[in-house]
C-alpha cells in the first residue's frame, strides 16, 4: 500500500515537472534568441550575444509600444463588444426556452466550426461594407465574431450551473428582472465572466488575419508585426516581439487573479 | 382572507390543476396534502404569481392585495450575501433605506434564533439555521400569507419537529395565516387548523385534521392516509357476519390496528361484547418508531395490529386469535 502511495506521488512529481518544462523549455528558447542572431544547430548555447534585437524593438521603426497599444485597444473594444451581445444571449439560451434554439445555438458557435480560411472572403467583403467604420472598431467587430462564440459557452455553462432557484426566490421576495440580475446574477458570475473576457483579450491579440483584412493591413497590432519576420525566418526579431507580447498577457493573468481573489473575498466572504 | 376560485394552470397539455376552490381564513393554518405530483407546489408557485393561472381567479379580502410570501422546499439563499443581508433583501428590493431596513431585520434576529449570525455567509450556516433564514427573509416582509413549500422535508427528524414548534409558536403570536404544504402527516396534524387533500390536480376532501380518519371521503383518501385495515363491506361480513343495518350506508370499512385485539391461541380471549373472534398466524412483527405492528394471516385476508412497545409480541407462525370490535370500524365511500 504505501509502495503504491510512493509511485502515485512519484508519478505526480514526473508529471508536474514535465509539464513545467513543457512551459519552461520553449521559454528558455525565446530568451536565449532575443540575445543573440546566430544560434546554429547542433550549439547547446549561442556563441555570440547581442542586443540588437532589443535595440530593433524599442527604436521608431520597431513600432513595438504602436503595436501593443493598438492591440489592447481593440481587445478592449472585443471584449466590450462581447459582454454587450454574449452575455445576453448565453443567459437567453440558458435560462429561456424557445422555438429554434438549438439553431441559434449553433449559429453563435459557427465561427468555431467554419475554417478561418472559408470565411476570408466573406470579411472582406464586410471590410469594404464596414468602411465608414474607423479601423479599431471594424476590426475588433470581426475580432468579436471570432471570440463570441467561446464567451458564450463559457457564460451559458456558468449560467446553466447558476440555475434559476435564486432568482426565482429573488422573485418572490418581489425583485424586479434588472435588480436580480445586478444584485444576484451579475456577482454570481463575476468569477466566470473574468475568466472569459481574459479569454476573449489572449485569443483577440493573436489574430492575424482578421486584423490584416479588416484594416488593409494599416493597423499595426502585434501579429501583424510579428508575421513578417517569422516567415523570412529572424528568429531572434521573432523572439523579442514573442517576449514583449507574452509580457502583457502575463499581466493580465496576473489582474485576473487578483481581481479573482477580491471577488471571492468580498462576494463569497471566501477566506486565503 | 385568500379566496381561490376555479384556478386552474395548465403546462400546455397538461392539465396541472383543475377548479381548485379554496378560502384560507386570518390567522388560520391550512395544511395542503398530497401525493408527488398532485400539483401542490404548482398551486403555491401560483399564489405567489410565479406560475400565472390559465384560468380563475385569487382575490383577497375587501378587494385590497395582500402579500404573500413563499419559502422553498430548499432554502435557496443568495450564497454571496451575508445572513443580515440575505434577511433585508425583500426589504432592499422594495426600496427601504439600507440603515432601516437593517434595523427592522436585527429585531428579527432573536426571533429567529440567529444572534450572533448575522454576518455569516449560507455555506455558514448548518441546514437548520439557513432554513430560518429562509423563513425569516419572508416574515420579515410581514406577508398576510405564508406559503410553505415542504421547508423543513430535508431536515433530520427531531430538527424538523424543533422547527415545526418554532414556526407554530411564532405564527400564533404574530397572527399571519399560513398555507402550508407537507408529506409528514405528524407534521401536518400537529400545526393544522385545516387539512386539504389534493389529487390528480383536485381538492377531494377538507376538512379537521381528524375527519381524514373519522369521515375519509374515499379509498383514494384513505390508501393515501395509509389508514389500517380497510376492507370491502363484504369481506368484512364475511370474517364478522351481517352487520346492523345502519352500517350498510358505505361500502368499504377500516379499522385502526390499535383497537384490534390480539391472544395467543390457548390462552383463550374472552368474548368480550362487541368482539368477534378470527384464527390466525403472525407471519411478520415490524417495530415501528412508537409501536409494534403484528401482521396476521386470516381467512382470505390480513389484519394488522398494533401493540404498544412495552408489550410482547408474539414470534412468527404462531397460531393467535384476533378480537375485531366490530362498533369500531369506521364506514367510508369507496369513491372512484
Amino acid at each position: 500500500m504505501e509502495r503504491l502511495i510512493l509511485v502515485k506521488r512519484m508519478l505526480i512529481w514526473l508529471f508536474l515537472i514535465g509539464m513545467s518544462l513543457f512551459i519552461i523549455l520553449p521559454l528558455i528558447s525565446l530568451i536565449l534568441w532575443s540575445f543573440t542572431k546566430l544560434w546554429p544547430w547542433p550549439e547547446l548555447l549561442p556563441k555570440v550575444w547581442s542586443l540588437d534585437s532589443w535595440s530593433y524593438l524599442f527604436s521608431p521603426s520597431g513600432r513595438a509600444f504602436e503595436a501593443l497599444t493598438n492591440s489592447m485597444v481593440i481587445a478592449g473594444i472585443t471584449v466590450l463588444l462581447n459582454i454587450l451581445l454574449g452575455f445576453p444571449a448565453a443567459k437567453t439560451l440558458s435560462q429561456r426556452q424557445f422555438s429554434g434554439k438549438g439553431m441559434v445555438f449553433i449559429l453563435l458557435l459557427s465561427p468555431l466550426f467554419i475554417p478561418l480560411t472559408v470565411s476570408v472572403m466573406g470579411l472582406h467583403h464586410l471590410s469594404v461594407q464596414l468602411g465608414f467604420l474607423p479601423d479599431y472598431f471594424s476590426t475588433a467587430f470581426v475580432h468579436t465574431l471570432v471570440t463570441m462564440p467561446y464567451f458564450i459557452t463559457m457564460l451559458w455553462y456558468q449560467f446553466n450551473l447558476l440555475g434559476v432557484k435564486v432568482q426565482e426566490a429573488a422573485s418572490s421576495l418581489g425583485a424586479s428582472g434588472w435588480k436580480i440580475f445586478l444584485w444576484i446574477e451579475l456577482p454570481l458570475l463575476t468569477p466566470a465572466l473574468l475568466l472569459s473576457c481574459l479569454l476573449v483579450v489572449v485569443i483577440s491579440m493573436s489574430q492575424y488575419l482578421p486584423t490584416w483584412i479588416m484594416s488593409g493591413g494599416t493597423l499595426m497590432t502585434m501579429p501583424l508585426i510579428i508575421f513578417p519576420f517569422a516567415s523570412s525566418g529572424n528568429a531572434s526579431i521573432v523572439a523579442v516581439y514573442s517576449i514583449w507580447f507574452f509580457v502583457p498577457v502575463i499581466l493580465l493573468v496576473l489582474i485576473y487573479y487578483v481581481l479573482l481573489k477580491w471577488c471571492n473575498k468580498k462576494v463569497f466572504g471566501l477566506r486565503g | 382572507m385568500l379566496k381561490i376560485k376555479d384556478a386552474g394552470i395548465r403546462y400546455g397539455n397538461q392539465q396541472i390543476l383543475d377548479a381548485i376552490s379554496l378560502e384560507i381564513g386570518e390567522a388560520e393554518i391550512y395544511v395542503l396534502m398530497g401525493p408527488s405530483g398532485s400539483g401542490k407546489t404548482t398551486l403555491l408557485r401560483g399564489i405567489a404569481g410565479l406560475t400565472p393561472l390559465s384560468e380563475g381567479t385569487i382575490s383577497w379580502r375587501e378587494d385590497r392585495k395582500g402579500q404573500t410570501g413563499l419559502v422553498f422546499q430548499e432554502p435557496r439563499l443568495f450564497p454571496h450575501m451575508t445572513v443580515l443581508e440575505n434577511l433585508a433583501f425583500g426589504l432592499r428590493a422594495r426600496g427601504i433605506p439600507a440603515k432601516k431596513r437593517y434595523q427592522q431585520v436585527k429585531q428579527y434576529l432573536s426571533i429567529l434564533q440567529l444572534e450572533g449570525l448575522e454576518d455569516r455567509f449560507p455555506h455558514q450556516l448548518s441546514g437548520g439555521q439557513q432554513q430560518r433564514v429562509s423563513l425569516g427573509r419572508v416574515l420579515v416582509l410581514e406577508p398576510d400569507l405564508l406559503l410553505l413549500d415542504e421547508p423543513f422535508a430535508s431536515l433530520d427528524a427531531p430538527l424538523r419537529i424543533q422547527l415545526t414548534e418554532w414556526l407554530y409558536s411564532l405564527q400564533r403570536q404574530q397572527g399571519f395565516s399560513i398555507l402550508w404544504i407537507t408529506h409528514y402527516m405528524d407534521e401536518a396534524f400537529s400545526v393544522a387548523d385545516r387539512v386539504g387533500l389534493l389529487m390528480q390536480g383536485r381538492i377531494i376532501q377538507e376538512g379537521k385534521p381528524l375527519d381524514f380518519y373519522q369521515k375519509p371521503i374515499s379509498e383514494e383518501a384513505a390508501a393515501f392516509f395509509s389508514l389500517k385495515n380497510r376492507f370491502s363491506r363484504e369481506q368484512w361480513e364475511k370474517w364478522v357476519g351481517k352487520l346492523p343495518k345502519e352500517q350498510d350506508v358505505h361500502e368499504m370499512g377500516w379499522l385502526p390496528a390499535e383497537s384490534v385485539k390480539l391472544s395467543i391461541e390457548g390462552s383463550n380471549i374472552e368474548n368480550e361484547d362487541g368482539y368477534r373472534l378470527l384464527d390466525g398466524r403472525v407471519i411478520r412483527v415490524k417495530y415501528e418508531p412508537r409501536m409494534q405492528t403484528i401482521l396476521v394471516e386470516v381467512q382470505s385476508g390480513e389484519i394488522e395490529v398494533q401493540l404498544p412497545v412495552w408489550g410482547t409480541a408474539p414470534p412468527v407462525d404462531t397460531r393467535v386469535k384476533v378480537g375485531i370490535p366490530v362498533g369500531k370500524i369506521v364506514w367510508y365511500p369507496k369513491g372512484n
